[in-house]
């Protein structure tokens, strides 16, 4: 059976088994990675699977399931079971199947060129020697890598709305391990692109290497209060691991600690903040939501003011505000929200003034799966970076902890960039932003 | 799962190909779920997994590929395309069926058949205990997560060797709130075992646990920012060693001489009152592996013995490429990633100090009730971890509890500082990401002293 018809065989079993409504993701991904290390192939890998994810709702309750295995007997279990899981779970009068017209869409990002394997890993060979090139107590390239990857996507419900999406990227990454003496020092980078001239593998090794190099002989400064700019990597980092803020089915769950803050006034009023699904700089655009709906881009705050959460037909059902359609699911998951790119909007002021008197640039964060507590706001990471004054460095850092409250640090903002900046992978374009202090612990 | 006659004869195409070594990874995994949100039920989930990994070894270069289909034209075309990658001679080919390994299994929680509503109901009796805590607890968010890894391995050797391994993990997460004071609390138990563990939960203990825990936390002061004596109770407070030395002993990082540890086996890396074992072992715990993801049974290892590094832990690429022996910890998290070595249960082994001596050797420290997770740089040893619940110790006895704190250090200096250790061996389970996916390990230790460690804070 070709993908569609098993979607549709899947609903159409479904609803024989008392299913009101249904709908089905089916992801199929393809791979190739390769890893050289001492001029060598080290590791290759090859892969392709798929993945049926189906959501019933029978008597006003949802039931989940999923499968990778595509058999006849395998797809009329995973719906019973699907069937089976909604009659314990809780009558939901907000759950419903997308019921417009039977639509279909479809955005198709595929790959316009034939890369050659071979080229990939002569790419990764020249990564590797390029970096260990740069200085004789370059030990290796520990992390050097190389992959292409092939995503397809297809949504389609019991009410005939039917989305395909398609992916393709190409990514490299290096390192550079320097030692010498007891000192030693770690550093990578990755870049990733749509084609293999895109790929900036030059970054890739200027920025493994100077790191590693300048963190060689770093310090720690002394423990207190420093104003701080972020790298915009570590920015988007941070601004990620308290993306939940806008979950408005966190909030729907009780477990945001926003949720009462919508059209308040939460952060400094230089900030705001936007959600671009389809933002041109991007290299990813995502055009639909996981229920089929078409985005458009969605102010989150303004002016520091709350304007929107995330939500999809069940949020906006449960809160009777508008549906924003940002949908999130995966094959294996439940409906959720989720957001795409974010821009913060930029401001007024310049580089140097930013860049002037001293702070603390971070450029390397540890911990942030462990280091918050997003009801909180507390948070507290191990980093590196460089003590700044006027735009130059005065000390490589490391072996510090910067601690602080994320709710707090936006409404304690020095100053906001005239220029906006994107992130290593395209998903997240902000101005440099100088926040006032932050804790330091070091010596 | 996997038809015998068609792994014969992918191995084959291997070989014919010049691959030095081929094996065979089949999983198949049934899983469930169930969370809870406001005392209802939230979702309710089901799923397969299935699939296969190819490995074909050249010398010490590994090249893997996997796929959902369990057809024989489709694994001889998988491995025909990894081979065509590396062109080579041909190797002799498999002439005999193969010998299924015996092995001793690890026992898991004895099974107790439960009915999904006897669950639901077990989930819910959880949730209104924590509940009951106090009106402090504005919201308790539960889920459950069951699942059974049913592995087969087929390698060119003639080896056969299949496990299914059963498993339970309940998350509960507590949040309190007083004005507009807000925290959340964790306990996330989990075990090699299926229904029986679900029923062996102490709900009350753990009620009182998240109840105390956030009730602390919520009116915490900040922790202050210095290097200090710190103390770290038992149980998930191993997670030091998991993240300070246990990585940098695993050969996957000791292979790229990017592990500080790399050279140091025999030498005095700890001090003299740390011994450490990762031991996949032991009956019912949540990183226990009868077999490891290469059909090795698997051991008990001796990582540190008075202070001094006994053995790293290795696999076959580990082995080959460092002279170590294997040792059983060949792990993966699904078919979907090549194996290597890494961590089941690790932890510090008990030593002679109580919690009263520990304690009291120290004027103006910090001590960790209870930790969150962490991570380290392998090619550096710097780590970092996080403190959940933590109160300050002023001579000798424990003050205030504080809140937000960090613990951070490179693994070679903090080995050597952990100064006493304690009688009271507990473990804890967690998940573990590193190069061959998430797996589930348990960390452990009974309460220790580290001497001058950076605590970062936010005063």
């Amino acid at each position: 059976m070709k993908t569609k018809e098993v979607m549709e065989k899947v609903i159409e079993l479904s609803l024989a088994n008392g299913a009101q409504g249904s709908d089905v993701i089916l992801s199929e991904g393809k791979s190739f990675s390769a890893s050289v290390q001492n001029a060598d192939l080290d590791k290759y890998e090859v892969s392709g699977s798929k993945i049926l994810g189906v959501r019933v709702i029978k008597d006003q309750k949802i039931g989940l399931s999923f499968t990778e295995d595509f058999t006849a007997d395998s797809l009329e279990v995973v719906v019973s079971k699907a069937i089976e899981n909604s009659q314990f779970s809780k009558v939901n009068e907000n759950a419903f199947i997308a019921n417009d017209s039977k639509e279909s869409s479809s955005h198709i990002d595929n790959k316009t060129e034939e890369i050659e394997v071979n080229d990939l890993i002569e790419l990764n060979k020249e990564l590797e020697s390029k970096v260990k090139e740069l200085d004789k107590r370059v030990s290796g390239s520990p992390y050097n890598g190389v992959s292409e990857n092939e995503s397809k996507s297809h949504f389609l419900n019991s009410n005939g709305r039917y989305c395909y999406e398609e992916d393709y990227s190409l990514s490299c990454y290096t390192s550079a391990l320097i030692k010498d003496g007891e000192k030693n020092s770690l550093h990578y980078y990755g870049s990733v692109a749509k084609k293999l001239s895109e790929l900036d593998y030059q970054k890739c090794i200027d920025e493994s290497f100077h790191h590693a190099k300048e963190w060689l002989d770093a310090s720690p400064i002394k423990s207190g209060k420093y104003p701080v700019i972020f790298s915009i990597d570590q920015m988007q980092s941070l601004f990620g691991a308290f993306h939940r803020m806008y979950s408005a089915k966190a909030r729907m769950e009780k477990s945001n600690p926003m949720s009462e803050k919508l059209n308040q006034q939460i952060f400094s009023k230089n900030l705001s903040i936007l959600d671009v699904p389809t933002y041109e700089k991007a290299l990813f655009a995502s055009p639909f939501d996981s229920e089929g709906y078409a985005r458009k881009d969605l102010t989150l705050v303004e002016n520091g003011v709350l304007k929107n959460f995330f939500h999809n037909s069940e949020t906006a059902a449960f809160f009777k505000e508008e549906n924003n359609f940002r949908a999130a699911r995966g094959a294996r998951s439940a409906l959720s929200v989720g957001g795409t790119h974010t821009l913060i909007q930029k401001g007024k002021d310049s580089e140097k003034d930013l860049t002037s008197q001293k702070y603390l640039m971070v450029h390397s964060m540890q911990g942030l799966h462990s280091g918050l507590n997003f009801m909180s706001g507390d948070f507290s990471f191990g980093a590196s970076g460089y003590l700044m004054e006027n735009g130059e460095a005065l000390q490589a850092v490391n072996g510090i902890t910067v601690a602080g409250n994320f709710y707090d640090l936006l409404n304690e903002i020095d100053g906001i960039g005239d220029t906006i900046h994107s992130n290593s992978s395209t998903s997240f374009f902000a101005p440099t932003i100088r926040f006032s202090k932050l804790t330091v612990a070091g010596v | 799962m996997l038809d015998k006659n068609i792994a014969h004869d992918v191995i084959n195409c291997a070989l014919e190909h010049g691959a030095d070594f081929c094996d065979i990874f089949v999983e198949k995994k049934d899983s469930q779920s169930v969370s809870f949100n406001s005392s209802e039920v939230k979702d309710i989930q089901s799923g397969m997994n299935f699939g296969i990994g190819v490995r074909l070894i050249y010398g010490t270069k590994s090249l893997y590929a996997y796929t959902n289909s369990k057809e024989r034209d489709d694994l001889i075309k998988l491995t025909q395309t990894l081979a065509a990658s590396y062109k080579t001679g041909s190797q002799a080919l498999m002439q005999d069926q193969f010998n299924t390994l015996t092995y001793q299994e690890i026992k898991s929680f004895i099974n107790k058949e439960m009915p999904l509503e006897e669950k639901i109901n077990n989930l819910k009796s959880l949730d209104s205990k924590i509940r009951a805590q106090g009106e402090y607890i504005s919201q308790v968010n539960i889920s459950m997560i069951q699942y059974q890894q049913n592995i087969e391995v087929f390698n060119s050797k003639g080896l056969y060797a299949h496990e299914v391994r059963p498993y339970c993990r309940v998350a509960t997460n507590a949040i309190a709130k007083d004005g507009d004071k807000q925290c959340s609390g964790s306990w996330n138990p989990g075990a090699r075992g299926g229904d029986g563990f679900l029923d062996s939960l102490d709900h009350d203990w753990i009620a009182e646990y998240l109840g105390k825990k956030t009730k602390t936390v919520l009116y915490a002061e900040a922790c202050p920012a210095k290097t200090m004596d710190v103390v770290i109770d038992n149980g998930f407070g191993g997670v030091i060693f998991h993240e300070a030395c246990g990585h940098l002993l695993e050969t996957t990082s000791v292979e790229k001489k990017s592990s500080v540890f790399w050279d140091k086996k025999g030498e005095m890396i700890a001090h003299e009152n740390l011994s450490a074992v990762d031991d996949g072992t032991i009956d019912n715990l949540w990183g226990s592996i009868s077999i490891d993801d290469e059909g090795m049974p698997t051991q008990r290892t001796q990582l540190i013995k008075n202070g001094k590094l006994e053995n790293f832990l290795s696999d076959t690429l580990g082995e080959m490429k460092t002279g170590h022996k294997r040792t059983g910890s060949a792990r993966r998290q699904s078919y979907k990633f090549a194996p290597a070595s890494r961590m089941r249960n690790t932890f510090i082994e008990e030593g002679p100090h109580s919690n009263d001596e520990i304690i009291q050797s120290i004027g103006d420290g910090l001590y960790c009730k209870s930790m969150g997770g962490g991570s380290v740089n392998p090619g550096t040893g710097e780590f970092n971890f996080a403190v959940e619940e933590g109160y300050l110790i002023k001579n000798g006895k424990l003050d205030k509890a504080v809140k937000g704190a960090t613990l951070i250090g490179r693994g070679e200096k903090i080995m050597k500082n952990i100064s006493m250790v304690g009688k009271n061996l507990d473990f804890a389970a967690g998940m573990c990401g590193s190069v061959s996916g998430s797996v589930p390990v348990t960390v452990g230790q009974p309460m220790i002293k580290v001497e001058n460690i950076l605590v970062g804070g936010n005063s």
